[in-house]
């Protein structure tokens, strides 16, 4: 398979980037790890006449502390995450999210950002950062900025939320207070294979022991991860055990958005009944 | 035509200049421009593992990359493991504990398997299937894989410590 005959930069600066993004428009595609894009491209579904390639961007190749969180640039690849002692430290649940993702070489050249600007429906990085509320920051070739929240940015039903002369520039995920459970667990038809249905989660334990604070997202039941707040409503408060975690979990579909996902790597009725056993493995996880 | 991009890659040890189409996969630049034809194609989507190679070391899909990206990165096929008359050890053990059968998709999985036991000399059996889980192998079942790479990270211990 061959892709058409494009054009090809690679920017040293974001820049440098924006300037080629002025000049190509909706011509251009952003190659940042590629391990999405490349495929389309030899299949020719993608058939851009200039392929901006970010990965030589320095600017974007930076995991930083920052606001009691992680800033994640554009070209961090998901295996550099997985190692980074930094992000084990600030961010375990996104190392283990990462550790789910098709296989090591996929891995060493997928970036964090760029499987979050897929707008897969079953990423589970999505599915991490709708749980903890991550944020996006754009940049746009006129110079502006803007800030966009994980959970609307990957919803793959809304309509395009990056315009042809935008860039991802990093994605900023909550760090995890110190003493924070955190799980990550999902159902795969094989290893190394897409996610039926994942599901993130953390929670604080109060000072009689209790769970507070508890987010958890899960997808494969909707067009993007979602919140789900009647497992959350169900834990808040009371002491965590086995029992009440699977009690909580049957509540999965209690927001009226649940539609699970109906193609040909599951039906959306065994979506619906694997849905609360994963959601209660991951609660198993965080409090193992 | 695009503009033709010049490109520098260090290829199993050797300085290599080419000039290549931005549209050229890495995978076709190693088969058709370098003629290292040990690196195999099958689904093309980055799943089956068969076109794995390494990229400055670590293991990489040659099938999801452009050459011109690899412009400045030393590549490792399979052709720089060992000869017919001197195996690698990975793939003696391969060949001794029958870890193939049609052999499609032994290039991969062996570079994958050298970085792995570079990292994890000593492995378990969860560590060996996970890294297994990045390749489809539709002939052997798996289970002479696993012993091969068992007996490799053994043999390649007792070579360190002679």
């Amino acid at each position: 398979m061959k892709p058409v005959d494009f054009e090809y930069t690679a920017p040293r600066s974001v820049d440098e980037a924006l300037a080629l993004l002025a000049r190509w428009g909706s011509d251009a595609t952003i190659l940042a790890g590629g391990q999405s894009l490349i495929p389309l491209l030899a299949a020719r579904t993608v058939r851009p006449r200039c392929v901006i390639d970010i990965n030589r961007i320095a600017e974007l190749d930076v995991i930083g502390e920052d606001a009691g969180g992680l800033r994640i640039g554009a070209a961090v690849r998901q295996a550099d995450c997985e190692a980074s002692p930094l992000v084990r430290r600030v961010c375990p649940l996104l190392v283990a999210a990462i550790g789910w993702i098709a296989s090591l070489p996929v891995r060493n050249r997928g970036t964090v950002v760029g499987n979050l600007a897929q707008r897969n429906a079953i990423s589970q990085i999505s599915t991490v950062a709708v749980a903890l509320g991550a944020r996006l920051r754009i940049a746009a070739a006129n110079g502006s900025e803007r800030t966009v929240a994980a959970e609307s940015f990957v919803d793959a039903n809304s309509p395009a939320t990056l315009g042809p002369a935008e860039l991802v520039l990093d994605c900023w995920f909550p760090g995890l207070a110190p003493g924070t459970a955190w799980g990550f667990y999902e159902v795969q038809r094989r290893a190394a294979h897409y996610a039926l249905v994942s599901a993130a989660v953390t929670y604080a334990r109060g000072p009689s022991g209790n769970v507070t604070a508890v987010r958890v997202a899960a997808s494969g039941l909707a067009a993007r991860p979602l919140r789900l707040a009647g497992v959350e409503a169900a834990i808040d408060g009371r002491a965590a055990t086995p029992a009440l975690f699977c009690a909580a979990a049957q509540r999965a579909f209690d927001d009226p958005v649940v539609e699970p996902i109906d193609d040909i790597h599951a039906t959306a009725a065994y979506r619906r009944a694997v849905a609360p056993t994963i959601v209660e493995r991951a609660f198993l996880a965080a409090a193992s | 035509m695009s503009a033709m991009v010049r490109i520098r890659v260090e290829v199993n040890g050797s300085p290599h200049a080419d000039t290549v189409a931005p549209r050229l996969l890495l995978c076709d630049y190693v088969g058709e421009t370098l003629a290292l034809t040990g690196t195999h194609v099958a689904c093309s989507v980055g799943t089956c593992g068969a076109c794995t190679i390494l990229l400055d070391g670590r293991p990489v899909r040659s099938c999801l990359m452009l050459a011109v990206q690899a412009d400045g990165c030393a590549i490792t096929t399979v052709e720089s493991l060992g000869t017919e008359a001197d195996l690698h050890p990975i793939q003696r053990a391969f060949h001794e504990q029958q870890g193939l059968q049609c052999g499609f998709c032994t290039p991969g999985l062996l570079l994958s398997v050298a970085s792995f036991l570079a990292e994890h000399p000593n492995p378990s059996d969860d560590e060996i299937v996970a890294m297994l889980g990045g390749h489809l192998c539709r002939c052997t079942g798996y289970r002479n894989i696993l012993r091969a790479v068992r007996a490799a990270a053994e043999s390649i211990a007792a070579a360190s410590v002679a």
